[in-house]
């Protein structure tokens, strides 16, 4: 492991310590108003590490909140969306002709849908603020990528000759492409679903942002960098708080993918 | 011709990387106007003497000793334009894949001008006429017409005379050859390793480095056996080949498969099945050959109506150069191709028409072992998944402890113990790997093994223990065998019965020792012609006599 996947790995372990502990290191309660500190600085000494927001909410504790949201829903969609896509793509590559020639035109189709409509219609389908919403929209868009990666990779393995002795030796196409094409193809599959993460992250933040994400009391990061944008004037730390650490995760995250992916490679040489 | 101080010399010298010597304190001395033939098994550190010699490892290789290309020094002062004056102006490498070492869209007269152009300071008009001279000098017929073309359009043995010339036209002192026949059809071999001769009778210092005892027999002069980085053996040709003195080359030399061995006549198998295992008619395999996307592709006929049978307990061999078709054919036979026509029956269920799991049931008659063993194997399966694959699939009945005995048992079979059972292909050698692959394809006791090159990519001593092997299953299990491959020593060793292939069709057939003694097809007799003998007075006639015809 390089130098740099491990000082990713420790940030993101330093963070999600954070972020579950926060209960128990701060008094607050991230929906708790405190009507003393209003839009209070943030500060060593003062009662609110991070400061308060305009209602007098722990941004600290509002901040740690909203990252185990984020983290949550990522890692999530991330999975379903390997789920979804590893299924699909080694399907689709495995059995080739007319069938992949369908699906994979299926993925285009919904690749050429913009998301935001997607999104929209799905907020208007569910009750507003539903985090079933988000997520299905959030996996809707997640999968399509993962699923054209695992279809190109299992051409490529679908030429090798081990599968040609898979036939010869009488397996099942299902045992093939369980025992076979989705074990050689788990390594790429997970490098590239840490890579997920965080843009899937960034995209809920995103839906938050423009306000069909998570509503409050929740708080994502997202949500917390648009109403910190609205006081970005008078009380900048409300919009820095939350943009730094959604910064630091992703960074961090991107990091750790990059990391894995080039091991896989330097392993493979 | 030769002045008695060496043009290459080399002092105990050796390559390390992380303290693992891969060269261990080789000297030798090439004379101007010889040829020193390198010769060793993969892993033997052959390749890794010469690109420590050149300067061309990478910088994390520990290269000490002393070497000298006239007065020049090579060890430690290959930097800059320095190297640049030894590479390629006073020493020239060739290597196995010519398509590699070619430009793929520049044409071949412009890349044999190249160097006459950056470093001799001739203009492109010279520079071009001379490149034709080199390509009409590595016996290209055409030279002018051939320089204009580009790498894609020539044969195989075409790009490694172009990269020939390419390599003479500095005008080296030294010509380093790495396996320059290996990737090449035998008949074009023989071309290539005629011209090489050639050129080191018109004066030219050769050093070959190759796996192959008959291209050392046809081209050395002297020869250095090497083995995991020493020396074993070092000697002129005629005293390497003929009183060797070190074990390791005897063992070497008697494992190498010659077509005048005596062949002991098969003995009968123990149990014969009572169907025969594989019949064949007027198999045929076409492939679409697209032509952009506005015409209609074109139809390429790989198999042309082959037909065979093979009686229970029979070795069939199937001999062809690449593009005859063999492996299209084996493929079809199998029924590991959608591509193929005509009727195929297993133990005498017809199986062309089957499909789906009617026909998945029916794989446990026929299995196939690969040309490369490390292609063939999943990599990230252990060898006991790997073996017990067609168990799992074809004898459900079959429960874990009674599967994980089978596998054992077969691994024992093809000389692989215990240990092996939790490893995956990477970590063991071609041989063993190979070995997986014939227990996994044995596993479920078919009537018949079809070996596609099963051996080819193995060295000659593994080579041996491997067809050892497959004789074995042949003699006590009477399974039958169809045996594909291009090298006709191979086939002699192991096969009653022999198929000769050219271009998709089936140009003679016969009885093994009858076709091997008196060939009727002219194609039958090229290929016989061009394997080459392990006697050097007669494989030097031999590259002479072809020299003499084509120029």
């Amino acid at each position: 492991m390089s130098a740099r996947t491990r000082i990713a790995v420790a940030v993101l372990v330093t963070i999600a310590g954070f972020a579950l502990a926060a209960p128990w290191l701060t008094p607050w309660a991230p929906d708790a108003l405190d009507w003393q500190h209003l839009a209070s600085p943030p500060g060593f000494d003062a009662a609110h590490w991070l400061g308060t927001d305009r209602l007098g909410r722990d941004l600290f504790a509002r901040g740690m909140q909203a990252i185990r949201v984020s983290i949550a829903l990522g890692v999530l969609a991330a999975l379903v969306s390997v789920i979804i896509g590893v299924a699909w793509g080694a399907t689709a590559g495995y059995i080739g002709g007319r069938v992949d020639a369908l699906m994979m035109r299926f993925v285009d189709i919904v690749y050429a849908l913009p998301y935001v409509f997607i999104v929209i219609i799905l907020a208007t389908l569910f009750p507003r603020g539903s985090l079933a919403a988000l997520f299905i929209a959030i996996g809707a868009v997640g999968w399509l990528t993962m699923a054209r990666i695992v279809r190109g990779q299992t051409l490529a393995l679908r030429q090798r000759e081990f599968i040609d002795a898979a036939i010869a030796s009488g397996a099942r196409t299902s045992t093939i492409l369980w025992r076979h094409i989705v074990p050689n193809v788990i390594g790429v599959v997970i490098a590239y679903a840490t890579l997920t993460i965080p843009q899937l992250i960034l995209f809920e933040s995103f839906l938050s942002f423009l306000g069909l994400g998570v509503q409050e009391p929740f708080a994502s990061l997202g949500s917390l960098i648009n109403e910190g944008a609205q006081e970005m004037e008078s009380s900048p730390w409300m919009l820095l708080v939350p943009a730094t650490l959604l910064t630091v995760l992703l960074v961090a995250f991107n990091l750790l993918g990059e990391g894995l992916r080039s091991a896989r490679e330097t392993r493979r040489e | 011709m030769s002045d008695m101080t060496p043009l290459l010399r080399v002092e105990s010298m050796s390559v390390a990387f992380a303290q693992r010597k891969t060269v261990d304190a080789i000297s030798f001395g090439l004379l101007r106007g010889r040829c020193l033939g390198v010769i060793g098994e993969s892993g033997a550190g052959k390749t890794q003497l010469f690109l420590a010699l050149l300067g061309l490892l990478p910088p994390q290789a520990d290269v000490t000793g002393r070497a000298f290309l006239g007065n020049t020094s090579l060890i430690g002062a290959l930097v800059g334009a320095g190297a640049r004056e030894v590479r390629g102006r006073r020493a020239a490498m060739i290597f196995q894949d010519p398509m590699t070492a070619l430009t793929p869209h520049l044409r071949i007269g412009d890349q044999v001008a190249e160097p006459l152009v950056a470093h001799h300071g001739k203009s492109w008009t010279e520079a071009r006429a001379e490149a034709v001279r080199l390509l009409g000098r590595v016996r290209l017929t055409d030279a002018a017409g051939l320089a204009r073309r580009y790498p894609h359009e020539l044969s195989g043995g075409m790009r490694q005379r172009a990269t020939i010339a390419m390599a003479l036209a500095g005008t080296p002192e030294l010509l380093i050859a790495d396996e320059p026949t290996t990737a090449l059809d035998v008949s074009v071999q023989t071309g290539i390793l005629a011209l090489l001769r050639e050129l080191v009778t018109d004066g030219m210092t050769l050093a070959v480095i190759t796996h192959d005892m008959g291209v050392i027999a046809g081209l050395a002069d002297d020869v250095l056996v090497m083995r995991s980085g020493k020396a074993v053996e070092q000697g002129t040709v005629d005293a390497v080949l003929k009183t060797p003195r070190d074990g390791y080359t005897r063992a070497l030399l008697s494992a190498t498969p010659r077509m005048d061995e005596p062949v002991e006549p098969a003995p009968v198998p123990a149990v014969l099945a009572e169907s025969v295992p594989l019949s064949a008619r007027h198999v045929s395999v076409r492939y679409p050959v697209p032509r952009g996307p506005f015409r209609r592709a074109q139809v390429f006929l790989a198999v042309d109506a082959v037909s065979l049978s093979v009686a229970p307990g029979e070795a069939l061999g199937i001999v062809g150069e690449s593009g005859s078709g063999k492996s299209s054919l084996t493929r079809a036979l199998l029924r590991l191709s959608a591509d193929a026509s005509g009727q195929i029956a297993w133990l005498g269920r017809e199986v062309h028409a089957l499909r789906g799991e009617t026909l998945r049931a029916l794989r446990d008659r026929a299995q196939i072992v690969f040309q490369d063993p490390f292609a063939s194997l999943d990599p990230v399966m252990t060898v006991a998944e790997i073996v017990a694959e067609p168990l799992r699939a074809l004898r459900p009945a079959l429960d874990a402890a009674a599967r994980a005995e089978r596998v054992a048992q077969l691994l024992d079979g093809v000389g692989l113990d215990a240990t092996y059972l939790g490893r995956r292909s990477r970590e063991l050698s071609g041989g063993q790997n190979q070995r997986v692959a014939i227990a996994r394809a044995m596993v479920i006791e078919p009537q018949l093994l079809v070996c596609d090159e099963a051996v080819s990519a193995l060295d000659v001593s593994v080579q041996a223990q491997v067809l050892e092997l497959l004789a074995s299953f042949k003699r006590t299990r009477g399974t039958s065998i169809v045996f594909v491959s291009h090298n006709l020593a191979v086939v002699r060793r192991l096969c009653d019965r022999v198929l000769v292939m050219y271009q998709g069709k089936v140009v003679e057939e016969g009885d093994a020792a009858e076709v091997f003694a008196a060939p009727r097809h002219p194609y039958t007799r090229l290929l016989l012609e061009s394997v080459p003998r392990l006697d050097p007075a007669a494989e030097r006639a031999r590259l002479a006599a072809h020299a003499a015809d084509s120029a």
